[in-house]
């Protein structure tokens, strides 16, 4: 069917042919008044104000032909132009063509659109378009362009972004491979069998191949020694992602063996990266820094921190065994060896041959013990045996004794024998106790043989304990009295009172006091007098025999020179002041007594220092050079207890002393005639020979005043002749008048001969 | 098929199963692309490829991935920049799926190897139409089920899916009963 069989030419009413009507839902058809004659369903649904007698130019406007007016008569001439019509409110721009039909112009045509989008606006859909209609298809052209374009962006996006992240993974790589470059270590890329991927050698040379034939073996032909742990290193990171350390050891250069520390971290899904570092040297300084934190330096020996650890494993593992519940576990035993008068090698052979002796001592002790002891030097001459494995209480005293012979052979030091001397203290640890009483126990026990005599060994028993608290407690009220007594507005009525007395000296012939000697006494508040025998080892010991010396010259000069003021002119009088050996020792005793001196005003010639004769045979010259210097000054020197030290006369001779007090044991039983009689005869001849002045000690009875008198020693003292006695009684005795039996000072001269 | 469907299946792997699951069903699949241009036509075999090896990586069966992605379908596309076509299509479900077999065959002529399958709607009513499906394809009827339930969702109706007819040696398509409220 046509639309000119249907509807004959001329007669266009309301509708147009069903056909038209389909085939263009867009027509628009315009009668000669400019009214809308028949619009399509499509188009109205568009654009609702185009009814059917509208005026067409109320609501379309032409934009192509430039000037057309809708109307029948501006069909012809216009048949084959495009006519482009637009919606006066713009929604909407129709495209189509002129034809006349039935007297009316019918617009043929349909919207003009390049966006689907536009149809929801306009109420349109697909559906409203002819199904020929090319502006579905050419929309559907567009979409499929567009998305191409989108679908081209997002492509072209990605392809710069994975431009960007290979560009950026490539200069990872660079940057990567620098910094393997620059770290020392050998880096291997190894699969999850241990199969070398990549090899990288830190240096030239370092690969006994080139890497590339290490390519595709395992890493264990290249380090033998990782077969145990490499694969188990190497399923930990792959599985957990964490790094994974491994340290090996590996011959190297021959014997000598390399140690390496590697990491091993993956790096893919089946990759691991290993960073192999040759820690040979590192390892070396480390075990040479051990050494040296652990070794005495001169002697090679475990030095004390290393001792204290060895120590304390001991005793933790004597202590798990008795917790344990074995039976008979021997605990630790430790011996500290203290040599004897080291001090006396140093001063007089020099610190040179000081050290060779330590270390002599040192060997000798590393000989005599077995693998599992430990020797230390604990610094100084102070030496220790460690016995992890115990000591059988039997064979303690073998020990001992055997270290006493092995350290006490002869050592030569630059031609000269030294004969080592030592004194050992051996103390077994007890359960419970731990390390650090094990080492004052042994310490303690060393001093015990120290007190005892030196030279021997001494086992810790617990009285030792109690007497070693009973000594400190001793000791710090000493130093309270001190601190007392040198100033008496310090607290000190815990330590008790310090005083000195003082016991005559007296002219044998005449009777007459001829000085005194000055005695340090102790009043204990608690324990009463303490004899001198007990606190001046402990004030030696402890080094308060400087101070205290000090105290005791100040104030018996003090008061000495009080009674030199009272005297007559003519009356001879000298004061005596003991002098303990370590007090030779200290480097100030010069000074000390010139400062005793100086403050108190006491001439200097009628100061008497005594020294024992052993504390005075054993000193170098450069101990005795002070004393020499004082006795320049005037101050007189004695030996004290002479007869007990076994002095020769050429060194007799030789010694600074002006005074030999005979030691109260030839005393005692010189008025019989026996050998006594006979040493301390030969004492006073010898004194008169050497011109030294005599004095004999221990005077009790009158028969030995008498004897000693008939002997020709010209002064004594003793009980006998007067017992010491306060300051003020002194002051009274010397009254310069005869009392008791002694006859005035004002007879004779002080030093008789 | 297009890469749109491929870019369809990997958007929906993705989402369900990570960029890693994505990765994973790739591999399974031995699919190499790495990426899959919309408008490029791709082997079938490699879409199906896609499908099992996400049944097999989700733990799911091919009816329930392809009826999973129909439904995203509908989304995935409509963000894809189709969404103003879907939308000239139709603004409603009847007009849509009436619309649905000449929006195709419009589509073919901007696509030609396009092999789409035909959707033609019988007893419409008010509230309900028969969907008669016509594939060359075989077994992705699941697909249609979740592509009705996504158009539902685009068109914010309830909608209930009955899958009357299958496809068979004696029947040559799948019918669908389609209704909502």
């Amino acid at each position: 069917m046509t639309i000119v069989d249907v509807v004959p030419l001329g007669t266009v009413g309301t509708v147009l042919p069903a056909l038209l009507a389909t085939a263009f839902p867009f027509h628009l058809a315009i009668d000669a008044d400019g009214r809308v004659a028949a619009v399509g369903a499509s188009l109205l649904r568009a654009a609702p104000g185009l009814a059917v007698g509208t005026r067409v130019h109320d609501h379309i406007q032409v934009l192509s032909p430039v000037g057309l007016q809708l109307g029948p008569e501006s069909v012809v001439g216009n048949e084959r132009s495009l006519v482009l019509l637009t919606a006066l409110d713009g929604r909407l721009t129709l495209r189509g063509q002129l034809s006349a039909f039935g007297g009316s112009a019918v617009f043929l045509g349909s919207p003009w659109i390049t966006d689907p989008a536009q149809l929801a606006p306009l109420g349109l859909s697909l559906a409203d378009f002819a199904v020929h209609d090319p502006v579905a298809d050419f929309l559907m052209l567009l979409q499929a362009q567009t998305a191409s374009l989108a679908d081209a962006e997002r492509l072209g996006a990605r392809l710069a972004e994975a431009a960007a992240a290979q560009s950026e993974l490539v200069a990872a790589e660079r940057r990567l491979a620098a910094e393997l470059d620059a770290i020392p270590d050998l880096t291997l890329r190894l699969d999850e069998d241990a199969m070398i991927l990549e090899v990288r050698p830190a240096r030239d040379g370092q690969l006994a191949v080139p890497a590339v034939y290490l390519v595709g073996t395992s890493a264990t032909q290249l380090f033998p020694s990782w077969e145990t742990g490499l694969c188990a290193a190497l399923a930990q990171a792959l599985s957990t992602g964490r790094t994974q350390a491994l340290a090996f050891e590996q011959p190297v250069e021959g014997a000598r063996v390399g140690h390496f520390e590697a990491r091993l971290t993956r790096s893919g899904a089946n990759e691991v990266l290993v960073l192999v570092r040759d820690v040979t040297d590192r390892r070396e300084l480390e075990h040479q820094l051990t050494r040296q934190a652990y070794t005495d330096a001169l002697t090679g020996l475990a030095n004390r921190a290393l001792l204290d650890e060895r120590i304390s494993a001991a005793v933790a593992t004597f202590e798990e065994k008795v917790a344990a519940g074995q039976v008979g576990a021997a605990p630790p035993a430790l011996l500290l060896i203290d040599l004897d008068d080291f001090k006396t090698v140093n001063d007089t052979l020099g610190h040179p041959a000081g050290d060779r002796l330590l270390e002599v001592i040192g060997g000798r002790l590393r000989e005599h013990s077995r693998p599992e002891d430990t020797v230390a030097r604990l610094g100084g001459d102070e030496f220790a045996l460690l016995l992890p494995a115990g000591l059988a209480a039997e064979l303690v005293g073998g020990l001992g004794d055997r270290l006493l012979g092995a350290l006490g052979k002869p050592v030569d030091l630059d031609g000269r024998q030294v004969h080592p001397r030592a004194s050992i203290g051996i103390a077994s640890a007890e359960p419970g106790a731990g390390s650090a009483t094990l080492l004052r126990d042994a310490d303690l026990a060393m001093y015990a043989a120290k007190n005892a005599g030196k030279h021997r060994w001494a086992t810790f028993h617990a009285d030792l304990h109690a007497r070693t608290l009973d000594q400190l407690a001793l000791e710090s009220d000493l130093r309270t009295a001190l601190d007392h007594a040198v100033d008496p507005f310090a607290p000190g009525a815990s330590g008790g009172t310090l005083d000195v007395h003082y016991q005559p000296v007296v002219d044998l012939r005449t009777g007459a006091v001829r000085g005194v000697e000055a005695l340090l006494r102790w009043t204990h508040p608690e324990r009463g007098p303490v004899p001198p025998a007990t606190f001046i080892p402990l004030a030696e010991r402890s080094g308060l025999i400087g101070p205290l010396g000090a105290w005791v010259l100040q104030r018996a000069c003090g008061q000495a020179v009080g009674w030199l003021r009272d005297r007559p002119a003519d009356a001879p009088f000298f004061l005596s002041v003991n002098l303990s050996a370590r007090q030779l020792d200290l480097p100030d005793l010069d000074a000390t007594v010139r400062a005793a001196l100086d403050a108190t005003g006491f001439p200097a010639e009628q100061l008497v220092l005594e020294i024992t004769e052993t504390a005075l045979l054993d000193q170098p010259e450069e101990v005795l050079r002070p004393l020499a210097e004082l006795r320049g000054a005037g101050v007189r020197l004695a030996l004290d207890d002479f007869g007990t030290g076994y002095s020769s006369l050429s060194r007799l001779s030789q010694l600074p002393v002006d005074i030999l007090k005979i030691d109260r044991s030839f005393i005692s039983q010189v008025a019989d005639g026996g050998a006594d009689t006979a040493v301390a005869r030969t004492i006073v001849e010898l004194g008169r020979a050497l011109r030294l002045t005599v004095v004999a000690e221990g005077i009790e009875t009158a028969e030995q005043r008498d004897q000693l008198q008939e002997l020709g020693c010209p002064l004594g003292q003793g009980f006998g002749l007067g017992r010491p006695a306060p300051a003020m009684q002194t002051g009274l005795l010397l009254g310069w008048t005869h009392d008791a039996g002694i006859a005035s000072a004002r007879e004779g001269t002080p030093w008789p001969s | 098929m297009y890469g749109l469907v491929n870019k369809g299946v990997e958007e929906l792997a993705r989402a369900v199963a990570g960029d890693d699951g994505w990765e994973r069903i790739r591999a399974r699949a031995d699919v190499h692309e790495v990426e899959f241009v919309g408008l490029t036509a791709y082997p079938d075999d490699l879409t199906y490829r896609l499908v099992g090896a996400a049944s097999e990586e989700l733990g799911m069966s091919t009816d329930e991935v392809l009826d999973a992605f129909g439904e995203h379908w509908v989304t995935y596309t409509a963000e894809q920049g189709w969404g103003p076509m879907l939308a000239a299509a139709g603004a409603d479900l009847t007009t849509f799926l009436l619309g649905l077999d000449a929006m195709h065959a419009r589509i073919r002529l901007t696509m030609p190897a396009l092999a789409p399958p035909s959707f033609r709607c019988t007893d419409v009513t008010a509230t309900s139409l028969r969907l008669h499906y016509h594939s060359h394809r075989d077994g992705l009827a699941p697909m249609v089920t979740g592509l009705l339930r996504g158009l539902g969702v685009r068109f914010d109706t309830q909608v209930q899916v009955e899958h009357a007819v299958r496809r068979s040696a004696e029947v040559d398509h799948d019918e669908f009963v389609v209704s909502w409220s």
